[in-house]
Protein backbone atom coordinates (compact mmCIF):
# COMPACT_ATOMS: atom_id res chain seq x y z
CA UNK A 1 0.00 0.00 0.00
CA UNK A 2 2.84 2.58 1.05
CA UNK A 3 4.52 1.92 -2.35
CA UNK A 4 1.13 3.15 -4.18
CA UNK A 5 1.82 5.96 -6.89
CA UNK A 6 -0.35 8.71 -7.05
CA UNK A 7 -2.11 7.66 -10.09
CA UNK A 8 -2.55 4.03 -8.18
CA UNK A 9 -3.51 5.98 -4.99
CA UNK A 10 -6.38 7.82 -7.59
CA UNK A 11 -7.67 4.27 -9.22
CA UNK A 12 -7.45 3.06 -5.59
CA UNK A 13 -10.40 5.73 -3.81
CA UNK A 14 -12.38 5.09 -6.97
CA UNK A 15 -12.98 1.90 -6.07
CA UNK A 16 -12.41 2.21 -1.95
CA UNK A 17 -13.11 6.11 -1.37
CA UNK A 18 -12.66 6.01 2.53
CA UNK A 19 -9.61 3.71 2.90
CA UNK A 20 -7.81 5.42 -0.30
CA UNK A 21 -8.77 8.98 0.65
CA UNK A 22 -7.44 7.79 4.55
CA UNK A 23 -4.22 7.02 2.63
CA UNK A 24 -4.28 10.24 0.42
CA UNK A 25 -4.48 11.92 3.90
CA UNK A 26 -1.93 10.51 5.39
CA UNK A 27 0.90 10.86 2.08
CA UNK A 28 0.05 14.42 1.87
CA UNK A 29 -1.10 16.19 5.45
CA UNK A 30 2.31 17.06 6.50
CA UNK A 31 3.65 18.49 3.25
CA UNK A 32 0.68 20.16 3.28
CA UNK A 33 0.61 21.30 6.82
CA UNK A 34 4.21 22.49 6.70
CA UNK A 35 3.26 24.27 3.01
CA UNK A 36 0.53 25.93 5.15
CA UNK A 37 2.82 27.22 7.71
CA UNK A 38 5.22 28.30 6.36
CA UNK A 39 3.27 30.23 4.31
CA UNK A 40 0.84 31.75 7.13
CA UNK A 41 3.20 31.91 9.92
CA UNK A 42 0.76 30.97 12.18
CA UNK A 43 -0.06 27.36 13.68
CA UNK A 44 -3.60 27.75 13.93
CA UNK A 45 -4.04 29.09 10.60
CA UNK A 46 -2.13 26.17 9.24
CA UNK A 47 -4.56 23.67 11.30
CA UNK A 48 -7.37 25.48 9.14
CA UNK A 49 -6.04 25.45 6.08
CA UNK A 50 -5.11 21.90 6.06
CA UNK A 51 -8.41 20.93 7.03
CA UNK A 52 -9.94 23.18 4.43
CA UNK A 53 -7.80 21.58 1.66
CA UNK A 54 -8.15 18.20 2.40
CA UNK A 55 -12.34 18.76 2.87
CA UNK A 56 -12.24 20.20 -0.41
CA UNK A 57 -10.00 17.53 -1.96
CA UNK A 58 -12.50 14.54 -0.54
CA UNK A 59 -16.04 17.03 -2.00
CA UNK A 60 -13.91 17.92 -5.53
CA UNK A 61 -12.45 14.50 -6.01
CA UNK A 62 -14.01 13.72 -8.79
CA UNK A 63 -13.12 17.26 -10.55
CA UNK A 64 -8.98 15.43 -10.50
CA UNK A 65 -9.25 15.07 -14.04
CA UNK A 66 -5.12 14.02 -14.33
CA UNK A 67 -4.88 11.19 -12.01
CA UNK A 68 -0.78 11.94 -12.76
CA UNK A 69 -1.26 15.84 -11.54
CA UNK A 70 -2.51 14.71 -8.01
CA UNK A 71 0.13 16.30 -6.36
CA UNK A 72 -0.12 19.29 -8.25
CA UNK A 73 -3.83 19.62 -7.89
CA UNK A 74 -3.45 19.09 -3.81
CA UNK A 75 -0.67 22.20 -3.54
CA UNK A 76 -3.32 24.47 -5.45
CA UNK A 77 -5.91 23.78 -3.52
CA UNK A 78 -4.15 23.96 -0.24
CA UNK A 79 -2.56 27.36 -2.26
CA UNK A 80 -5.83 28.92 -2.35
CA UNK A 81 -7.06 28.05 1.07
CA UNK A 82 -3.60 29.48 2.17
CA UNK A 83 -4.11 32.49 0.33
CA UNK A 84 -8.01 32.57 1.19
CA UNK A 85 -6.79 32.96 5.00
CA UNK A 86 -3.91 35.53 4.20
CA UNK A 87 -6.43 38.20 2.51
CA UNK A 88 -8.79 37.81 4.91
CA UNK A 89 -5.99 39.25 7.15
CA UNK A 90 -4.39 41.73 4.69
CA UNK A 91 -6.53 43.41 1.83
CA UNK A 92 -6.49 42.16 -1.26
CA UNK A 93 -4.53 44.99 -2.44
CA UNK A 94 -1.77 44.41 -0.22
CA UNK A 95 -0.94 40.90 -1.77
CA UNK A 96 -1.34 42.27 -5.49
CA UNK A 97 0.65 45.66 -5.70
CA UNK A 98 3.77 46.46 -5.18
CA UNK A 99 4.93 43.66 -7.40
CA UNK A 100 8.45 44.63 -7.21
CA UNK A 101 8.54 44.86 -3.57
CA UNK A 102 10.05 41.82 -2.20
CA UNK A 103 10.10 41.90 1.51
CA UNK A 104 6.12 41.65 2.96
CA UNK A 105 7.43 43.53 6.39
CA UNK A 106 9.75 44.51 8.89
CA UNK A 107 10.21 42.77 11.55
CA UNK A 108 11.79 43.40 14.88
CA UNK A 109 15.75 42.33 13.89
CA UNK A 110 16.31 42.57 18.21
CA UNK A 111 14.17 39.60 19.47
CA UNK A 112 15.65 37.28 16.68
CA UNK A 113 19.11 38.21 16.65
CA UNK A 114 20.40 35.90 19.84
CA UNK A 115 18.45 32.59 18.10
CA UNK A 116 20.17 30.08 16.23
CA UNK A 117 20.94 30.56 12.86
CA UNK A 118 17.91 28.55 11.70
CA UNK A 119 15.66 30.43 13.27
CA UNK A 120 17.09 33.38 11.72
CA UNK A 121 16.82 31.69 8.14
CA UNK A 122 13.22 31.02 9.02
CA UNK A 123 12.40 34.15 10.22
CA UNK A 124 14.17 36.23 6.99
CA UNK A 125 12.00 33.29 4.66
CA UNK A 126 8.86 35.06 6.79
CA UNK A 127 9.34 38.54 5.86
CA UNK A 128 9.26 37.56 2.11
CA UNK A 129 6.27 38.73 0.39
CA UNK A 130 3.75 35.57 -0.13
CA UNK A 131 4.18 35.52 -3.86
CA UNK A 132 8.16 34.61 -3.42
CA UNK A 133 7.85 32.71 -0.25
CA UNK A 134 5.77 30.49 -1.80
CA UNK A 135 7.82 29.60 -5.18
CA UNK A 136 10.77 28.99 -2.46
CA UNK A 137 8.55 26.72 -0.33
CA UNK A 138 7.68 25.07 -2.93
CA UNK A 139 11.11 24.46 -4.68
CA UNK A 140 12.96 24.39 -1.97
CA UNK A 141 10.67 22.06 0.26
CA UNK A 142 9.09 20.57 -1.59
CA UNK A 143 11.05 19.89 -4.64
CA UNK A 144 8.27 20.96 -7.06
CA UNK A 145 10.00 21.31 -10.56
CA UNK A 146 9.41 25.07 -12.38
CA UNK A 147 6.62 23.67 -14.71
CA UNK A 148 5.01 22.01 -11.38
CA UNK A 149 5.21 25.12 -9.38
CA UNK A 150 3.30 27.02 -12.23
CA UNK A 151 0.40 24.73 -12.44
CA UNK A 152 -0.19 25.31 -8.77
CA UNK A 153 0.60 28.91 -8.33
CA UNK A 154 -1.34 29.76 -11.81
CA UNK A 155 1.96 31.74 -13.24
CA UNK A 156 4.17 31.03 -16.49
CA UNK A 157 7.56 29.16 -15.74
CA UNK A 158 9.50 31.98 -16.68
CA UNK A 159 7.78 34.01 -14.12
CA UNK A 160 8.23 31.25 -11.63
CA UNK A 161 12.24 31.15 -12.61
CA UNK A 162 12.34 34.93 -12.17
CA UNK A 163 10.43 35.00 -8.94
CA UNK A 164 12.80 32.36 -7.62
CA UNK A 165 15.92 34.03 -8.76
CA UNK A 166 14.72 37.50 -6.92
CA UNK A 167 13.56 35.67 -4.15
CA UNK A 168 16.89 33.65 -3.40
CA UNK A 169 18.95 37.23 -3.87
CA UNK A 170 17.03 39.18 -2.09
CA UNK A 171 16.72 36.71 1.22
CA UNK A 172 20.52 35.51 0.53
CA UNK A 173 21.74 39.51 0.64
CA UNK A 174 19.00 39.69 3.92
CA UNK A 175 20.46 36.96 5.85
CA UNK A 176 23.91 37.94 5.60
CA UNK A 177 23.35 41.61 6.88
CA UNK A 178 21.28 39.83 9.45
CA UNK A 179 24.03 37.08 10.17
CA UNK A 180 26.30 40.10 10.56
CA UNK A 181 24.45 42.27 13.08
CA UNK A 182 24.31 39.18 14.92
CA UNK A 183 27.56 38.75 15.06
CA UNK A 184 28.74 42.50 15.79
CA UNK A 185 26.45 42.26 18.79
CA UNK B 1 24.86 38.94 -20.83
CA UNK B 2 25.37 40.57 -17.89
CA UNK B 3 25.76 39.20 -14.56
CA UNK B 4 22.90 39.66 -13.62
CA UNK B 5 21.06 37.52 -16.55
CA UNK B 6 23.60 35.14 -15.47
CA UNK B 7 22.49 35.32 -11.61
CA UNK B 8 19.02 34.15 -12.88
CA UNK B 9 20.78 31.17 -14.70
CA UNK B 10 22.80 30.09 -11.23
CA UNK B 11 19.39 30.07 -9.72
CA UNK B 12 18.19 27.71 -12.25
CA UNK B 13 21.07 25.80 -12.40
CA UNK B 14 21.22 24.30 -8.95
CA UNK B 15 17.11 23.83 -9.66
CA UNK B 16 18.59 21.48 -12.38
CA UNK B 17 16.38 23.49 -15.00
CA UNK B 18 18.68 24.87 -17.15
CA UNK B 19 19.20 23.66 -20.92
CA UNK B 20 22.71 22.09 -21.62
CA UNK B 21 23.76 24.81 -23.86
CA UNK B 22 22.66 27.26 -21.63
CA UNK B 23 24.78 25.46 -18.82
CA UNK B 24 27.87 25.50 -21.11
CA UNK B 25 27.79 29.05 -21.65
CA UNK B 26 26.96 29.58 -17.84
CA UNK B 27 30.62 27.52 -17.15
CA UNK B 28 32.37 29.46 -19.03
CA UNK B 29 31.27 32.22 -17.75
CA UNK B 30 31.58 31.09 -14.25
CA UNK B 31 35.41 30.05 -14.91
CA UNK B 32 36.34 34.03 -15.61
CA UNK B 33 33.80 35.77 -13.50
CA UNK B 34 34.19 35.85 -9.44
CA UNK B 35 30.99 37.43 -8.77
CA UNK B 36 28.86 34.96 -10.34
CA UNK B 37 31.23 32.36 -8.51
CA UNK B 38 30.05 33.73 -5.20
CA UNK B 39 26.55 33.87 -6.23
CA UNK B 40 26.77 30.16 -7.16
CA UNK B 41 27.88 29.77 -3.72
CA UNK B 42 25.60 32.11 -1.84
CA UNK B 43 22.49 30.33 -3.33
CA UNK B 44 24.33 27.08 -2.56
CA UNK B 45 24.59 28.22 1.11
CA UNK B 46 20.93 29.30 1.41
CA UNK B 47 19.89 25.84 -0.02
CA UNK B 48 22.14 24.45 2.84
CA UNK B 49 20.31 26.81 5.27
CA UNK B 50 17.05 26.44 4.52
CA UNK B 51 17.44 22.72 4.86
CA UNK B 52 18.67 22.70 7.98
CA UNK B 53 15.18 23.31 9.42
CA UNK B 54 13.06 19.83 10.60
CA UNK B 55 10.11 20.76 9.21
CA UNK B 56 6.65 21.46 10.88
CA UNK B 57 4.68 18.15 11.42
CA UNK B 58 0.79 18.39 11.20
CA UNK B 59 -0.52 17.75 14.69
CA UNK B 60 -1.89 14.31 15.56
CA UNK B 61 -5.32 15.73 16.37
CA UNK B 62 -5.77 16.96 12.83
CA UNK B 63 -6.06 13.08 11.64
CA UNK B 64 -8.90 12.60 13.75
CA UNK B 65 -11.09 16.39 12.96
CA UNK B 66 -10.17 15.30 8.98
CA UNK B 67 -11.15 11.64 8.99
CA UNK B 68 -13.94 11.87 10.71
CA UNK B 69 -16.03 14.26 8.72
CA UNK B 70 -14.70 12.95 5.53
CA UNK B 71 -16.23 9.48 6.94
CA UNK B 72 -19.39 11.36 7.73
CA UNK B 73 -19.52 13.14 4.34
CA UNK B 74 -19.06 9.66 2.55
CA UNK B 75 -21.43 7.92 4.57
CA UNK B 76 -24.12 10.88 4.15
CA UNK B 77 -23.10 10.36 0.41
CA UNK B 78 -24.03 6.57 0.52
CA UNK B 79 -27.21 6.83 2.73
CA UNK B 80 -28.35 9.02 0.17
CA UNK B 81 -27.86 6.65 -2.85
CA UNK B 82 -29.25 3.82 -1.01
CA UNK B 83 -32.80 5.54 -1.27
CA UNK B 84 -34.48 4.61 -4.52
CA UNK B 85 -36.22 7.25 -6.42
CA UNK B 86 -40.35 7.42 -5.26
CA UNK B 87 -42.47 9.56 -7.82
CA UNK B 88 -44.15 11.25 -4.78
CA UNK B 89 -40.81 12.34 -2.97
CA UNK B 90 -39.20 13.23 -6.68
CA UNK B 91 -39.85 16.91 -7.84
CA UNK B 92 -40.89 17.80 -11.22
CA UNK B 93 -39.98 21.47 -12.12
CA UNK B 94 -41.73 23.10 -15.56
CA UNK B 95 -42.01 26.11 -16.76
CA UNK B 96 -45.76 28.18 -15.71
CA UNK B 97 -46.41 27.62 -19.73
CA UNK B 98 -45.71 24.18 -19.71
CA UNK B 99 -47.59 22.95 -16.94
CA UNK B 100 -50.60 25.34 -17.56
CA UNK B 101 -50.67 23.63 -21.37
CA UNK B 102 -50.15 20.12 -19.81
CA UNK B 103 -53.33 21.14 -17.18
CA UNK B 104 -55.35 22.13 -20.34
CA UNK B 105 -55.07 19.07 -22.16
CA UNK B 106 -55.58 17.07 -18.99
CA UNK B 107 -58.90 18.99 -18.37
CA UNK B 108 -60.12 18.68 -22.08
CA UNK B 109 -59.23 15.12 -21.75
CA UNK B 110 -61.43 14.69 -19.43
CA UNK B 111 -64.30 16.47 -20.66
CA UNK B 112 -63.65 14.60 -23.99
CA UNK B 113 -64.01 11.34 -22.44
CA UNK B 114 -66.52 11.92 -20.23
CA UNK B 115 -68.76 13.20 -23.44
CA UNK B 116 -67.46 9.86 -25.59
CA UNK B 117 -68.82 7.91 -22.50
CA UNK B 118 -72.19 9.90 -22.35
CA UNK B 119 -75.11 6.90 -23.29
CA UNK B 120 -77.55 7.16 -26.29
CA UNK B 121 -81.23 7.99 -24.29
CA UNK B 122 -82.96 4.77 -24.01
CA UNK B 123 -86.92 4.83 -24.22
CA UNK B 124 -87.95 2.89 -20.72
CA UNK B 125 -90.64 0.98 -20.19
CA UNK B 126 -92.78 3.26 -19.07
CA UNK B 127 -92.42 5.59 -22.10
CA UNK B 128 -89.91 7.97 -20.32
CA UNK B 129 -86.23 8.65 -22.12
CA UNK B 130 -83.33 7.57 -19.63
CA UNK B 131 -80.17 8.58 -19.86
CA UNK B 132 -76.56 7.62 -17.97
CA UNK B 133 -73.81 9.80 -17.75
CA UNK B 134 -70.15 8.26 -17.24
CA UNK B 135 -67.77 10.81 -15.96
CA UNK B 136 -64.21 9.94 -15.67
CA UNK B 137 -62.86 11.40 -12.58
CA UNK B 138 -64.71 10.37 -10.33
CA UNK B 139 -66.43 7.07 -11.87
CA UNK B 140 -69.95 7.41 -10.94
CA UNK B 141 -72.88 6.40 -13.47
CA UNK B 142 -75.78 8.94 -13.32
CA UNK B 143 -79.29 7.20 -14.21
CA UNK B 144 -82.23 9.33 -14.48
CA UNK B 145 -85.90 9.86 -16.90
CA UNK B 146 -86.94 12.22 -18.50
CA UNK B 147 -88.78 14.51 -17.88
Amino acid sequence: MQTLTDEQLVERIKVDEARGFAHLYHRYKHRVYAYCYRLLRHPQNAEDATQETFLKIHRSFHQLENPGSLQTWVFSIARNEAFTILRRAKPVEELEQAENEVWDEEGPLERIVERERAAIVQHCLSLLKPAYREVLILREYEYLSYSEIAKVTGASESAVKSALFKARKTMGKKLDSMMNERDER
Amino acid sequence: MTCDTYEEQISALIDHELKDEEAEVLFVHLSTCRTCRRSLQSVLDLRSDLGEQAPPMAPKELDEKILKRTRLAHRASKDRKAIPFHLWTGRISLPVTVAAIIMVFLIAGSLMVSSMTKQKLLPSPEGRVEAVYITTLPAVEVHGNFP
